[in-house]
């Protein structure tokens, strides 16, 4: 087979890396030492393929990696797209119905310890004068109510346990008891299902009176 | 972020051969491959091969959509006296720089066909073996070869126009 410039052409880069085969390498050289175009051709191209790689990148310009980040990493203010349709589906998301629940609780707890009447809100109602004299108030009240209540249950524990205490004891001799105490078991009774049906609004003063127990508490 | 930035600004630029248009298509990869991040897999190769498809699919789109109006502009240039015209006998020792090469290398690059540049681009400015190129360009490993080969040949001949030569 005849190596003509075509065949030099076709395998020049092969030949430039080494790939060529024996046989092939020397046709091809060969040809070379006689056509002084391929030769050139030759030199030219393995000059470039030797330079290109080693040619300075081109400079970034300034601010390219800032905008390209700005425009892929979203902090780009786009404007929102409102409509009616987005407006009414996302207030018929649970989200929306929780939120809405838990900040007309609020308001309601608020109005309740500010003493604010809501169906009747005045701007008085928002001095903060009044705000401070009405929470005030609120929180007095509040804490008076929670020390009755603690002590409403302390005297009515108090006496459940004195008279289970009274119900397991045997009773002592006539001549024994105390001569002030007048109870008799069924006045016991009578007073113990007296105690667990009015709970602690019955008084502690009443209840004493009747076990005769006063002198013990 | 700033080395893919580099890469593909670079490619964009060997490609164009105008800064602007590489600046904006750098943009655009970057605004498509953030959109399409999701659908990026292992089995597409590795992250900067896949990089260089999407910016030589985008490279090849901008091509295509200019194409009528660089064929306007080499009417107009036409009978104009050419930019660089031969120098003859000018030897590369007398180049004055190395950004004087570039300059004529990307000059040269523009004027052969835009599958000879990309392959040559790809190889010899960005550095990408046979194989990734294989991948980038969706061609058998034969047609990358002679493409690369077609391509190093037409570009040493423009330079020879030029007047540059090997020492």
């Amino acid at each position: 087979m005849t190596w003509t410039c075509i065949n030099s052409e076709e395998r020049l880069a092969e030949y430039l890396e080494g790939q060529l085969e024996a046989a092939e390498r020397a046709q091809m050289e060969a040809h070379l030492s006689e056509c002084a175009a391929c030769r050139a051709l030759a030199a030219q191209v393995r000059w470039l393929s030797g330079r290109l790689p080693h040619l300075e990148p081109e400079v970034v310009p300034s601010g390219l990696v800032f905008r390209i980040l700005e425009a892929t990493s979203g902090s780009v203010r786009r404007k929102p797209e409102i409509s009616w349709k987005t407006v009414l589906t996302g207030m018929l998301s649970p989200r929306f119905a929780l939120g809405l629940g838990s900040v007309a609780a609020t308001l309601f707890i608020l109005f309740q310890a500010l003493g604010i009447n809501p169906k009747k809100i005045t701007a008085e109602d928002f001095n903060p004068v009044n705000l401070y004299r009405a929470a005030d108030q609120q929180a007095h009240l509040t804490y008076a109510r929670g020390v009755r209540f603690v002590n409403d249950l302390r005297v009515v524990y108090e006496i459940r346990s004195r008279l289970q205490e009274a119900s397991v004891t045997p009773t002592p001799a006539p001549e024994q008891q105390p001569p002030k105490n007048p109870a008799s078991p069924q006045s016991e009774q009578k007073l113990k299902n007296d105690l667990l049906h009015r709970g602690p609004a019955m008084t502690a003063s009443a209840l004493l009176a009747g076990t005769g127990l006063g002198g013990a508490l | 972020m700033r080395r893919h930035t580099r890469r593909v600004y670079n490619l964009a630029y060997r490609f164009t051969s105008n800064r602007q248009e590489a600046e904006d298509l750098s943009q655009e990869v970057f605004l498509r491959l953030y959109k399409t991040l999701a659908s990026y897999r292992a089995i597409h190769g590795e992250f900067t091969t896949w990089l260089t498809s999407v910016t030589r699919n985008l490279l090849i789109d901008h091509y295509r959509r200019t194409r009528r109006d660089r064929l306007t502009d080499s009417i107009d240039q036409e009978g104009s006296p050419a930019e660089h015209k031969a120098a003859p006998g000018r030897r590369p020792d007398e180049v004055a720089s190395a950004s004087e090469l570039s300059a004529q290398v990307q000059q040269a690059l523009g004027k052969i066909s835009p599958e000879l540049r990309e392959a040559v681009i790809l190889r010899d400015l960005q550095g990408l073996d046979y194989r990734e190129i294989q991948q980038v360009l969706s061609v058998p490993e034969g047609t990358v070869k002679s493409r690369i080969n077609r391509g190093r040949i037409e570009l040493a001949r423009l330079l020879t126009q030029m007047g540059v030569q090997p020492e």
